[in-house]
């Protein structure tokens, strides 16, 4: 739906005329938010006028009269879009989709990637508004995040992350021998980008990674996972590694009795023949080989040895990221590679990673400690809490939950 | 009286008088006839022998076999020899007391500071339907020597091996023995290898089992100085109906000696293995050091394995460890191999190879280990380019 309705950019002089619309179209939910918090989305004129100092905002005119208004804040690559209203009789008429059109617009023009927002449950046309627009719900916000109201934040890709999504996480819920411990989590992986999944002990990572990979004990209660628009749940594990998915374990598994080489041949050729391509003999694949593991700078000593049998822990990791290398997944999962490494084998295994980022394939880390993305910087940044992501962000999120700890984003899960 | 006689009589008995004639030995013709009158006596042992509780072997009696081999003794069978096969203790069961009685004697002597690069292979083939063969072989391997035995049992259809090897590792010598018992799956086969180490010495006895229908192993071995070392390890992979009984007893009679034993077994269908291993360290054998671990993967739910490791300790100061597990694959590894994208059948079987691999892993002659790579593929049913 495209709106007639024109729209421009306010000037400054405009700002006690969109203070009013903010008044008037909050009224109706006064009820809904505390004092605190309608003090913030109402904020008066002066206030306003010192926002055009933060980033545009917007109008729209019916008969040289103001009826809404939205403004957006940059934050790094993305676009915070903050304080959008609409009179009530000037609702029905597509003024809402013309603002964000608007917004999308002076995004992609400007290098942003994605639009993002916060609103309350109740606000129900404006969420259906967001969800028409193409917008996702990301995660709900506890009251303690912002002014004693409870909500959800929303966002959208734009420009150049459109068309690029490999994983997409929606409202999952899963658990082990009938306990839940994800609890309605979302997440979205575009192909070229690097996530980080941060989260103190027991909020769930782990289970992530193990419910992505396809581990047989853990359970999906409810919730979708599209993996390149395909149903991932429904593939078996196996099926899933063909694909493209690959996960390096926390705990790698020793295979007594089956050396690396032979090991890694098998799963390249499995992975070969499903994708229609020709397999490698012993010798081909040795070559193969001795160039992947030089991306790890590992000794072709080891292609002889049992695989991971009395290996040291960075041995292990560094095994992991060479199986990574030789099998070229789309989307690699690595949970807790950093977990026991010294820092001269973090600093291997990190490289070795940095060396596989490449624009169509994408690289979760699930990681307990910030130190690892000094190494791998990643895109984005989600901090999982109890089950669900919690809070998103780009890199520097990560500093920040170094400095504060992790009882700083808890709190906000446990309230719920 | 006469009820008495008609137990005496079996079906070896005019074998057994017409294969004595050829004896020229007089002392031996007459430890033949001592055995095999205790044979007589005995028979074969039944499950009321707490030693053959889990392996019935009716069947062996109630089969009518032609006894095959030549029942001669080695122009070799004197001095050293003599002394080993007198030592020979036949009267722990029928199978001993008939194997001496018909044995057809092997002599190997490994020379004194000798080291052969290659293995001395010793084939026992049954090949005729429904013969018996006896084989006892005795070696010895001289102070200081080093060398490799191949011991390989096969045969072509329904075959009854009754074999015994008597080895001697003397003081600081170094022997390396491969046993690889790949009979026809209709074979009944029963063995016992008796080895008694000398000061300083090293036995490393890898024992594969992978033929016969029924089968059994018993291997003894004895510490006689201090400073020896031993590796007693195995492997039996069962399919069909198969059943293997492995009994050991290493026994630490001296102090300063070390044993190392590892058995693993593979069983699948309604297959069945039994495993009693046992170590003894004498009161006086202080600074004893023995492990001792028997694993077993259960491929089916029909299959069955029977196992009892045990650890017989009457001194303070050793080193003793010792275990059994009996299990299917680990979920764990499995789930690993899956994640690489390895489809569920070659992820179990590359595991069930890997497990068997270990053992075989040991056999140090080329040409041997990749027969058995491909024995073992063959039973996996697996095609993984080993």
């Amino acid at each position: 739906m495209s709106s007639d309705v024109p729209i421009r950019l306010a000037k400054v002089e405009d700002a006690r005329l969109i203070a009013n619309i903010l008044r008037e179209a909050f009224a109706e939910f006064a009820a809904n938010y505390t004092p605190e918090a309608m003090v913030v989305v109402t904020p008066p004129a002066d206030e306003i006028a010192g926002r055009f100092e933060e980033g545009p905002i917007w109008v729209a005119e019916i008969n040289d009269e103001i009826v809404a208004t939205v403004s957006v804040v940059p934050e790094t690559e993305w676009l915070y879009i903050r304080s959008m209203a609409v009179l009530p009789k000037a609702q029905g008429l597509g003024i809402g989709h013309g603002l964000l059109d608007a917004i999308e617009k002076y995004g992609i023009e400007n290098g942003f990637n994605r639009l993002f927002l916060y609103t309350t449950h109740f606000s129900t046309d404006a969420i259906r508004l967001y969800e028409k627009h193409g917008f996702r719900r990301v995660r709900d916000t506890s009251a303690e995040e912002w002014f004693g109201t409870p909500g959800l934040s929303m966002d959208k890709k734009i420009g150049k992350d459109i068309g690029k999504m490999l994983l997409e996480v929606k409202d999952l819920h899963a658990g082990i021998e009938g306990k839940e411990i994800l609890k309605g989590l979302n997440l979205q992986v575009g192909k070229g980008e690097v996530h980080a999944i941060m989260g103190p002990n027991g909020s769930g990572k782990s289970t992530l990674s193990k419910v992505l990979a396809g581990h047989p004990t853990y359970e999906v209660i409810s919730g979708e996972v599209l993996y390149e628009g395909r149903n991932l749940l429904e593939l078996e594990p196996d099926e899933r590694a063909r694909e493209g998915l690959f996960m390096a374990f926390q705990y790698p598994v020793e295979v007594p009795g089956v050396s690396n080489s032979q090991f890694l041949r098998l799963a390249y050729n499995e992975k070969m023949k499903h994708h229609g391509l020709e397999e490698l003999d012993p010798l081909e694949f040795n070559d193969y080989l001795k160039e992947k593991a030089k991306i790890v700078d590992m000794d072709p000593q080891f292609f002889k040895r049992s695989v991971n049998e009395g290996f040291s822990g960075g041995e292990k990791k560094r095994n992991e990221i060479l199986q990574m290398a030789v099998l070229e997944p789309k989307l690699a999962i690595l949970d807790e590679t950093d977990s026991g490494l010294d820092i001269d084998a973090l600093r291997i295994v990190a490289e070795g990673v940095n060396k596989l980022r490449n624009a169509e394939s994408a690289i979760v880390l699930v990681t307990h400690y910030q130190r690892l993305l000094n190494f791998i910087v990643p895109d984005v940044v989600h901090v999982m809490a109890n089950g669900k992501i919690v809070k998103e962000g780009g890199k520097e999120l990560a500093l920040e939950l170094e400095e504060k700890g992790y009882d700083w984003v808890k709190g906000a899960a446990s309230s719920r | 009286m006469v009820s008495s006689q008609a137990v005496m009589l079996n079906q070896f008995t005019e074998q057994f008088k017409e294969s004595l004639k050829s004896e020229e030995n007089a002392w031996l013709r007459g430890l033949r006839a001592d055995a095999f009158s205790f044979f007589s006596a005995s028979g074969f042992p039944t499950v009321q022998n707490e030693d053959w509780k889990y392996t019935n072997v009716g069947k062996v009696g109630s089969e009518q076999w032609k006894v095959g081999g030549k029942s001669l003794s080695d122009p070799e069978l004197i001095g050293a020899f003599e002394a080993l096969l007198k030592n020979f203790d036949y009267k722990r069961n029928g199978f001993t007391a008939l194997n001496l009685a018909f044995a057809d004697i092997v002599c190997i002597r490994i020379p004194k500071e000798t080291k052969l690069e290659k293995p001395i292979e010793v084939l026992l083939t049954g090949d005729d339907e429904n013969t018996a063969n006896f084989p006892h072989v005795l070696i010895i391997a001289e102070a200081g020597s080093k060398a490799r035995i191949l011991e390989t049992y096969t045969s072509l259809g329904k075959n009854f091996t009754n074999t015994a090897v008597q080895i001697v590792v003397e003081d600081n010598a170094n022997l390396t023995h491969y046993r690889v018992q790949k009979e026809s799956a209709e074979a009944f086969h029963i063995g016992t290898t008796d080895v008694t180490l000398g000061r300083g010495s090293l036995y490393d006895s890898t024992n594969i089992n992978l033929g016969a229908v029924l089968s059994r192993h018993d291997i003894n071995v004895k510490f006689s100085a201090e400073g020896g070392e031993c590796f007693v390890d195995g492997l039996y992979m069962l399919n069909g109906s198969q059943h293997s009984d492995t009994h050991s007893v290493i026994d630490h009679a001296v102090p300063n000696c070390v044993s190392h034993q590892t058995y693993k077994g593979v069983l699948n269908d309604k297959s069945r293995g039994v495993f009693n291993g046992k170590v003894f360290v004498r009161e006086n054998a202080s600074g004893t050091d023995a492990k001792q671990s028997n694993k077993n993967l259960l491929l089916s739910n029909e299959a069955r394995v029977d196992t009892k490791p045990q650890l017989e300790i009457f001194n303070d100061d050793v080193k003793c460890a010792h275990g059994a597990t009996v299990g299917q694959l680990e979920e764990e590894e499995l789930f690993y191999l899956l994640t690489r994208g390895l489809n569920n059948e070659l992820a179990r079987n590359l595991l069930t190879y890997g497990f068997a691999e270990e053992i075989i892993n040991k056999i140090g002659i080329e040409s041997i280990k990749k027969q058995l790579d491909e024995a073992v593929l063959n039973r996996l049913n697996a095609n993984l380019e080993a």
